[in-house]
């Protein structure tokens, strides 16, 4: 349940921001969480309304954009989508490939009421 | 309603750290790797038979991570040498601080190979730097051999793989052939090495492997 370490780091970020916000109050944040994370999108909500509850921030919710992974071939340099995990190149069956998204794990914005 | 665009890193505070534990640990020239697997696959037997193997010949510490009791710390103090037991209370993984922490106790100017074996678990360690060179995944024959497709952030943000239990084979329902698909399907740069902590067969390719990184630096 490393959800709870993620969602703890979350907490942190809308909370620095909102230092320089004092008279707002946060509404939704959203996230950016791509698939090849070894994180759940469930146990991230639940994770984050659990420490969020009785706090400024228990209003907020929490907006998960999933990202799927896309790759990059480094051989024939086409882009496609990878599924089911399977890292092969469908243009030219090259397993060199260089993963351009699916790897993130970032906190995009926020929405304030002020 | 006002929109303020961020963009920052979710566990940036945990990159931070650990760039600044790779940072320290190429000062001092130490080889580190931290060590996944699920509960019960063989992470402290595996060091121990390399400790047993390589450890006179190369300075090595040991960091263990685990939810509960020191016992693995005492298994590998036998072994005489420098360990640092981190004891999460529950947490499900280590990170760069806690790994931080524990360097504070170690002899590093003495070692040039660290082992972080982190908390038994193949989903959360996946995903938190601690500064090492190299995650190596071990996956051992009683667990099955699609393990890989079933945790592909393991697999994925490993370099180097283990099968562990090799001379349980006869025994099991394990397919070394389908294994070796499945972890090159999700990670098809993988180092891959088979071997028996217990019998002690295939360690010597590991521990040739290990010194072989030391000396390249």
């Amino acid at each position: 349940m490393h959800e709870m370490a993620i969602a703890q780091q979350i907490v942190g970020i809308v909370e620095d921001t909102l230092r320089s916000h004092p008279n707002a109050k946060c509404k939704t944040v959203h996230v950016r969480i791509g698939e090849l994370t070894a994180v759940i999108p469930e146990s991230l909500t639940f994770a984050y309304q659990a420490i969020t509850t009785d706090t400024p921030l228990s209003e907020s919710i929490l907006k998960i954009k999933s990202m799927p992974i896309l790759a990059e071939c480094k051989s024939c340099l086409q882009k496609f989508g990878i599924k089911d995990f399977d890292f092969l190149c469908p243009f030219c069956q090259s397993q060199d490939l260089e993963v351009r998204q699916g790897k993130e794990l970032h906190v995009e914005k926020l929405e304030l009421d002020e | 309603m006002n929109v303020i665009t961020i963009e920052r890193k979710i566990l940036e505070k945990n990159e931070d750290l650990a760039k600044l534990n790779r940072e320290t640990f190429k000062q001092k020239n130490i080889f580190v790797l931290d060590l996944l697997s699920s509960p019960g696959s063989g992470k402290t037997s595996i060091l121990e038979k390399t400790l047993e193997t390589i450890s006179k010949q190369v300075g090595i510490a040991v960091i263990e991570g685990d939810v509960q009791t020191d016992n693995d710390a005492q298994r590998i103090a036998k072994h005489n040498v420098p360990v640092v037991q981190i004891i999460t209370m529950g947490g499900c993984h280590l990170d760069a601080q806690l790994v931080r922490n524990a360097m504070d106790s170690l002899p590093l100017d003495e070692i040039q190979l660290l082992f972080i074996e982190n908390v038994g678990n193949l989903v959360c360690p996946a995903e938190f730097d601690l500064g090492e060179h190299e995650k190596v995944v071990i996956l051992s024959t009683t667990e099955g051999d699609d393990k890989p497709l079933k945790y592909p952030a393991a697999f994925r943000n490993a370099r180097t793989c283990i099968l562990n239990k090799t001379d349980l084979l006869p025994h099991v329902d394990f397919s070394v052939e389908d294994f070796k698909k499945n972890a090159l399907k999700i990670n098809p740069n993988l180092t891959l090495f088979e071997m028996s902590a217990k019998t002690g067969e295939g360690i010597e390719a590991w521990t040739d492997w290990l010194t072989q990184k030391i000396k390249n630096g």
